[in-house]
């Protein structure tokens, strides 16, 4: 708790929790924060440049930017989040387990790891989307599967430093089995690496996420979803900049913000 | 002030600035060091001896400072010296050893480059020549065949002839004074010895003066002529060590040698004698040592004592002619003679041809070869050799951590030849173990509660646990606090951890411990205190031990029967009296003269007592 307290004196750490926790606050709550509704259609206001009623202007649809930015913070966040999540199970799983047993499993397993992560993630997921059909479950489970791996081999080496410590061997002494020492004994005391880890990975995946709507391979329309928004204002970049602007933006406030978080995680 | 003194420290202060505030780590020490002299720091840890042998050459980490006081060396303040001028004393005239030989050795370097390095900077010698002086240098360290010595990388050396190649270095620039940071701690007694007499040699013939910083008072007694006792960063007794050590006039001073094991004595001698272990810091207005101290009066903890003469020695106490008069320390003779151990018809553990191999191919070690030994209920076994004898690795196989390739492993009788998760949970809660490193054996991200009911729970046959009564007195059975159950272990000291440790291994009654080196890591007061506990547990549980210790003064106090292992073999064993009196075995004879070497003149006698057997020579 004292490190969290010093984390927080540092300006740049607390400037990136706020715009961590506005974006957070606006996904859940935004229903009730939008001017006007995400896909309402207003006839006759189409490329509406930024002003009092449109602060971010509207798109070719006559769609209110500001509001379609704010509704698409929940998906990015949600796909985002999930997909980490998943990401993290299974790559502390298998960094625990490669890490314990050693030996022929090991090095299988961390083969086969780096053999996936030869792969740029997004040419992979694109392909994997585009065999399975975009959906959402489909994108957390491309993502997850693809940033596993990273996951996988920083926890292996935090379990190595810990595994051959005597109170494994006192543990196994009292007979507790396999999967009662990873979890037990050696989970516990690489908590810290997997919250670096975690928010680390967040930032990546969330920018997948947004790459891989942008690519089309995402959240379909007309849902809003900012990468989506990028690519559907692309054509209309010249006479209508506000549209692609604001959503990359966003995008970069919360990856940035979250970038900050993990980095200075990492360093305290 | 003598003018023949090459170091002369005067008020030297030293403090860190921490989270928590500011830290005096050394407090006023004076002291000087003549030429070809040695002086000894003793001390146990946290009592600042390694940051004044670092605040001398002002080596101190980025936190600390030298708050008061000076270094001089030969009439140079140090404390004042710009870092160029600084930087050509440190490297011409002050050389340096501390205590992890690997890294003071560039892993990239031949060895004696190291050295030729240090002529060609220092001396401005070529290449050859400083060549030749390098590997002059190697054999005068003792390095077998110095020429090929010096094209080898520091990773092909054992750990001890690291240690000397480092020395070399040290020694290489011709020092007037050679400051030694543990030099020999985690090395084995015989190659110890080897180099304690080589710096002998080398102060004998250089005239160097030694400032020799150790915790062990044995080493010291035999190297040093002088001696300063640290306290809390303060000297406590600081004079000739002859005198110093056997006439103590320091409360502390006393303490520490009166929980020495005495040369030559068994448990059946008499009990240890530790410090009591008081964490309280009574303040600056009190002499420190008051908590723990046994002649303390109302005046102790209202007034600092001065470094007083005491005539011969100086010392921190107000009390000081009482502490001589009070004498060399004593052990207290058991007042009970221990029931001899019940022959039993059946032995505990039977151990018969156990062999464990490492690695594959031409880069095989035979870690363990056909290990044989049987122990009987309520005998102690001490297992000795040095470092990759074998003994770690033998322990862990009866433990049930490592598989051996061949041999069987018998408890009470039924094979328990397989791993330790295997075994039935009778044969679990028969064996347990106390690890070496205190702060390794307890996992850190668990309360002292959790750690302890995980244990008991583990090893009943029901798996239910016990509640907080239950755990509170299995704390207090090895001293400890039922307060500590709420503790992590990060918040217990080296020897508290120890003792939940043991708690830990005793939890369920065990009739076979395997203790693996269990006070090695800890301060002498504490290490006394432990081996008492040990003691009265092996008595009251009627347990049998396999002790497993580098340190023979240990494993001959605690230990009924002796084995000797070497290179993975059992070369002797045999009742403890019998191995260590008259040993057969030409190896047992160079292990034990490199200890008799160590073992001077101080330490407690024992008190003539009705079972104590009269006086054991010390």
């Amino acid at each position: 708790m004292t490190a969290l307290r010093t984390l927080l004196r540092s300006p740049g750490f607390a400037f990136a929790v706020i715009v961590c926790a506005l974006w957070v606050i606006i996904a859940l709550f935004w229903p009730l924060l939008v001017p006007y509704g995400p896909t309402e259609q207003l006839l006759g206001s189409r490329y509406t440049p930024p002003s009092a009623t449109h602060w971010f202007g509207t798109d070719n649809l006559g769609r209110d930017v500001l509001s379609r930015i704010l509704a698409g913070s929940r998906s990015v966040l949600v796909v985002g989040l999930a997909s980490t999540a998943l990401a993290v199970a299974i790559g502390t799983t298998l960094g625990l387990v490669a890490a314990f047993y050693r030996g022929r499993a090991d090095e299988w397993l961390m083969r086969s790891l780096d053999l996936l992560m030869a792969f740029p993630i997004v040419v992979i997921a694109s392909v994997v989307l585009a065999m399975l059909g975009p959906s959402r479950l489909n994108l957390v489970v491309v993502i997850a599967v693809m940033l596993a791996p990273y996951n996988a081999r920083v926890v292996r080496s935090a379990v190595l430093s810990w595994r051959d410590r005597d109170f494994v061997a006192a543990a196994r002494m009292r007979g507790e089995s396999g999967p009662s020492i990873l979890f037990r004994e050696l989970l516990p005391n690489i908590v810290g690496t997997i919250n670096v880890e975690f928010t680390m990975r967040l930032a990546l995946s969330i920018f997948a996420v947004a790459t891989l709507s942008f690519l089309g391979f995402g959240i379909q329309p007309p849902t809003p979803d900012w990468g989506l928004m990028v690519a559907e204002g692309r054509p209309f970049y010249q006479i209508a900049p506000w549209v692609v602007v604001a959503p990359a933006a966003a995008i970069a406030s919360l990856v940035v913000a979250i970038n900050v978080v993990a980095q200075k995680l990492r360093s305290s | 002030m003598t003018v023949a003194e090459v170091l002369r420290v005067d008020g030297l202060t030293v403090e860190y600035r921490t989270g928590a505030g500011v830290f005096t780590a050394v407090r006023d020490v004076t002291f000087g060091i003549r030429a070809g002299e040695a002086m000894g720091l003793v001390g146990e840890s946290g009592s600042g001896k390694t940051t004044l042998g670092m605040a001398i050459v002002r080596y101190l980490a980025g936190n600390g400072r030298i708050a008061a006081g000076s270094v001089h060396y030969e009439g140079t303040d140090l404390v004042g010296l710009d870092a160029r001028a600084l930087r050509r004393i440190r490297g011409n005239d002050i050389a340096m050893v501390y205590q992890n030989p690997a890294s003071a050795l560039n892993p990239s370097l031949r060895a004696g480059e190291q050295i030729a390095e240090v002529y060609r900077e220092h001396l401005g010698l070529g290449r050859d020549a400083a060549r030749e002086r390098a590997e002059g240098m190697l054999e005068l360290v003792r390095l077998p065949d110095p020429h090929s010595a010096y094209e080898r990388y520091p990773h092909e050396f054992s750990g001890g002839q690291k240690q000397r190649i480092v020395i070399g270095m040290a020694l290489a620039m011709d020092p007037n004074l050679l400051i030694l940071d543990e030099p020999t701690t985690g090395l084995d007694v015989t190659v110890e010895a080897e180099i304690m007499e080589l710096v002998a040699d080398l102060r004998a013939q250089l005239d160097t003066a030694v400032l020799f910083i150790s915790h062990d008072i044995g080493l010291v007694a035999r190297v040093c002529e002088q001696v300063g006792v640290l306290y809390r960063g303060e000297l406590v007794e600081l004079g000739p060590t002859e005198r110093v050590f056997a006439r103590p006039t320091n409360p502390y001073t006393r303490g520490l040698l009166a929980c020495r094991i005495p040369t030559g004595a068994s448990k059946d001698t008499g009990r240890l004698r530790p410090l009591p272990q008081v964490a309280a810091d009574p303040g600056p207005d009190a002499c420190s040592f008051e908590p723990r101290c046994e002649f303390r009066t109302d005046r102790c903890s209202s007034e600092h004592p001065d470094l007083y003469d005491a005539g011969g020695q100086h010392s921190r106490c107000f009390y000081h002619p009482d502490v001589r008069r009070a004498g060399a320390p004593t052990v207290a003779a058991v007042s009970e003679r221990p029931r001899a151990a019940t022959a039993a018809s059946t032995e505990l553990l039977e151990v018969r041809e156990l062999r464990k191999v490492f690695g594959s191919g031409r880069r095989q070690i035979v870690a363990v070869d056909d290990a044989t030994f049987t122990l009987a209920p309520g005998r102690i076994v001490g297992v000795v050799g040095e470092s990759g004898s074998g003994k770690t690795t033998l322990a862990r196989m009866i433990a049930g951590l490592e598989e051996p390739d061949a041999g069987t492993v018998r408890l009470h009788g039924s094979d328990v030849t397989r791993p330790a998760h295997q075994r039935d949970v009778a044969a679990r809660r028969a064996l347990q173990m106390v690890f070496q490193h205190p702060d390794g054996t307890l996992n850190p991200a668990h309360t002292i509660r959790r750690i302890l009911r995980r244990q008991v729970q583990m090893l009943s046959d029901d798996r239910t646990g016990r509640d907080d009564a239950a755990l509170a007195d299995l704390l207090r059975s090895v001293h400890l606090e039922p307060e500590h159950l709420d503790a992590r272990p990060r918040q217990l000291s080296g020897g508290q951890q120890q003792r939940v440790a043991i708690a830990r291994a005793f939890s369920t009654g065990p009739a076979l411990v395997l203790l693996d080196e269990p006070t090695s890591a800890l301060d002498v007061s504490v290490q006394a205190a432990i081996l008492n506990l040990l003691i009265d547990l092996q008595r009251a549980e009627q347990a049998s031990y396999v002790l497993i210790s580098h340190d023979l003064a240990t494993v001959r106090y605690l230990a009924d029967d002796i084995l000797v292992m070497r290179r993975g073999e059992i070369v002797e064993q045999g009742p403890a009296a019998q191995v260590f009196d008259s040993p057969q075995e030409p190896y047992t004879r160079t292990l034990l003269s490199a200890v008799t070497a160590r073992a001077v003149d101080v330490g407690p006698v024992v008190e003539p007592g009705d079972a104590g057997g009269g006086a054991v020579s010390v």
